[in-house]
């Protein structure tokens, strides 16, 4: 990070000059070296008055100024404002303060009144001081900071020229003087120009350091520099937040855990400079590589034991003499062949889904036989099991609209699910009704094992059936619910499950009743 | 005739295992739970010639049986039988007998012969 430096500006006057108040170190010393050069030329500006009008080097003589009686009048205002303006001078120099550029102009305004006034004593006796303040105040006010280096060189000539007339009595250009004025006049110039080109590179160096620093900034990714002898040079805000300020213990390492967060980092040499890491925070792609690695594990298991239970069977068939076992495999076999078929379809499904592909249908079709097809399905199976299951369809309109196979998705999912973790002697109840003019209920009761309650939260996310996964009695993906939850959404509808262990399972599907579109 | 315990929660897998090896001479039990494995072993001192483990089991699970059985001394008698390949081939790296789902059945019969020396 670039380290800041306030200057002692005022930070009222601030906004009025535009002056930015964060300077480089290097900016910084470039600037004091400017300010000596200046305050070295203001020196001799005023050595050369000293000396130039010294009797003995025999351009003037302060007998003949004096001799002169507008030159008093005019010599004591104009040395005073070459004092003030010197003072301030210095003053600006060192601090910058903006008042001092108004000082200076204020001084330059009164000069040039004196020095075109035909009657400079009157000039300078008879204004109150709040002529003299105006100016100040206007000056503070419109000046941009640029003009601070203009106006001083200007009034050190003015003042120059000003007291040149005043020694010698005469009118500025018929003296002597004028080559010493033209002299300083170059040299205050040359001055002036110096300072303003490397005023100008050091704004440009300055804005582009504040415009790298802004990119580095606002880079998404952290960014840290690090030079040839392995200490951090920088980092940047994105950086010092995923490190968690831990940074230090980082340099050098490719990955690090930080407050459980995984961080990789990239290195690349930088020639001259050292190394630069770009930080990356990859617990999102760390997790979806594990949440894949579980479904691909559970997938690849549940395609497994199918497939074992098929060619198991199917060798024992071959080995086998006795017809009548023969078929009872041969059932076994077909019965496993439509689990891998279940798995899947549910795969595609969730993946259509998943993708936002799965178009719904709109067509009329009976609730009362959506409610008899699914008993009829499930029928075998739950009284193999011992569960007594019912399915019925009350209140609802003899037509109704909709996906009719997938509504039957939903059923079966819910029905089957019920139906497995019934024990024998338990039932499974399915209700369709309506539950107001606008909407109608699925709902599925039955007398299991039940869920419990810190399984409730994820049990309609898909393949959670992994975490309890060793110690399950069920098989399955734990696609089913996922599948439901998804599909009653797509109908505008939601699903919801109330639970108690050991005393059974209500899942509820609630949706839209669908007028038919014309 | 040795006996062979097969540990198998699923019905279908549990049929394949008892009529095969039950067909190839062998005497076999039945377990479906982790649970009842572990009482036969431990609360019967019932010691087979080999056990069929399945590593999916509800209750006690196949891992702890296994490690019941090497604290046994007798981790030499177990064949690890799962669907998930990782887990056999973990087994399998720590020199440990396991067959992946699906199983072959005369190889099942090899790994058996190998495990009790004979029927």
């Amino acid at each position: 990070m670039i380290r800041k430096l306030k200057t002692p500006q005022l930070a009222g006057m601030k906004r009025f000059f535009s002056v930015p108040d964060t300077f480089d170190p290097d900016d910084l010393r470039m600037r004091q070296i400017l300010n000596i050069v200046l305050i070295t030329l203001t020196l001799l500006a005023f050595l050369a008055i000293v000396f130039l009008f010294i009797p003995s080097f025999g351009f003037s003589s302060p007998q003949t100024l004096l001799s002169n009686s507008n030159a008093e009048y005019v010599l004591k205002p104009s040395l005073l404002g070459m004092l003030i303006f010197t003072g301030l001078f210095f003053l600006n120099r060192w601090k910058r303060a903006p008042r001092n550029v108004a000082g200076a102009l204020l001084v330059l305004l009164m000069t040039f009144m004196i020095m075109i006034s035909d009657d400079p004593v009157q000039l300078v006796n008879g204004r109150t001081l709040m002529f003299w303040m105006i100016p100040i105040i206007l000056t503070v006010i419109v000046l941009p900071p640029v003009f601070v280096y203009v106006t001083d060189v200007v009034i050190a000539i003015i003042i120059i020229a000003l007291t040149s007339v005043a020694y010698s009595g005469q009118p500025l250009g018929n003296n002597l003087n004028i080559y010493a004025i033209g002299g300083l006049l170059v040299l205050s110039i040359m001055a002036w120009l110096g300072m303003e080109i490397a005023n100008r590179s050091i704004r440009a160096a300055r804005t582009e350091a504040k415009k790298n620093a802004a990119i580095l900034d606002g880079v998404a990714d952290g960014v840290v520099v690090v030079g040839l002898d392995g200490r951090m040079i920088s980092a940047n805000p994105v950086a010092e937040q995923l490190t968690n300020g831990e940074l230090r213990s980082l340099l050098g390492q490719e990955q690090a855990n930080i407050g459980g967060r995984y961080l990789q980092l990239n290195w690349s040499a930088v020639p001259g400079v050292g190394q630069v890491a770009i930080v990356r925070d990859i617990s999102r792609q760390v997790e979806i590589e594990r949440a894949k690695d579980a479904v691909l594990a559970i997938v690849s298991h549940e395609m497994r034991t199918p497939l074992a239970a098929i060619s198991g069977f199917a060798e024992l068939m071959i080995r086998t003499s006795e017809l009548s076992s023969a078929q009872r495999m041969a059932r076994r076999i077909s019965e496993n062949t439509g689990r891998l078929l279940r798995l899947i379809d549910n795969l595609l499904d969730q993946a259509q889904i998943e993708a936002g592909a799965l178009q719904l249908r709109h067509d009329p079709y009976s609730p009362a036989l959506l409610a008899h097809s699914v008993e009829k399905l499930f029928s075998e199976t739950a009284r193999g099991k011992g569960v007594m299951l019912t399915a019925m369809s009350e209140g609802l309109p003899q037509r109704m609209f909709g996906d009719v196979d997938r509504l039957q998705q939903i059923l079966v999912n819910l029905v089957g699910n019920a139906i497995k973790f019934t024990d024998k002697g338990g039932r499974v109840d399915v209700s369709l009704f309506a539950s107001s003019d606008s909407r109608w209920q699925i709902v599925v009761r039955d007398t299991g094992i039940g869920i419990p309650p810190e399984r409730l939260p994820d049990i309609f996310e898909p393949f959670r059936r992994s975490s309890d996964y060793a110690t399950r009695q069920h098989q399955g993906a734990g696609l089913g619910l996922s599948i439901v939850k998804q599909l009653s959404r797509l109908m505008n509808g939601d699903v919801a499950v109330t639970s108690m262990p050991g005393e059974g399972s209500t899942f509820t599907v609630i949706l839209p009743m669908e007028a038919e579109k014309q | 005739m040795k006996k062979v315990f097969v540990v198998e929660d699923d019905v279908d897998m549990a049929e394949i295992f008892t009529t095969y090896l039950g067909r190839i001479g062998y005497w076999v039990v039945e377990i479906h739970t982790g649970t009842e494995a572990c009482s036969r072993l431990i609360d019967h001192q019932e010691i087979p010639d080999a056990i069929l483990l399945d590593m999916h089991l509800p209750g006690v699970t196949g891992d702890e049986i296994y490690a019941l059985m090497k604290n046994l001394g007798m981790a030499n008698r177990v064949l690890v039988c799962s669907a998930d390949v990782r887990l056999v081939n973990r087994y399998k790296a720590t020199g440990a007998m396991a067959l992946a789902k699906p199983v072959k059945l005369s190889q099942l019969a090899d790994m058996m012969q190998s495990i009790t020396g004979g029927k």
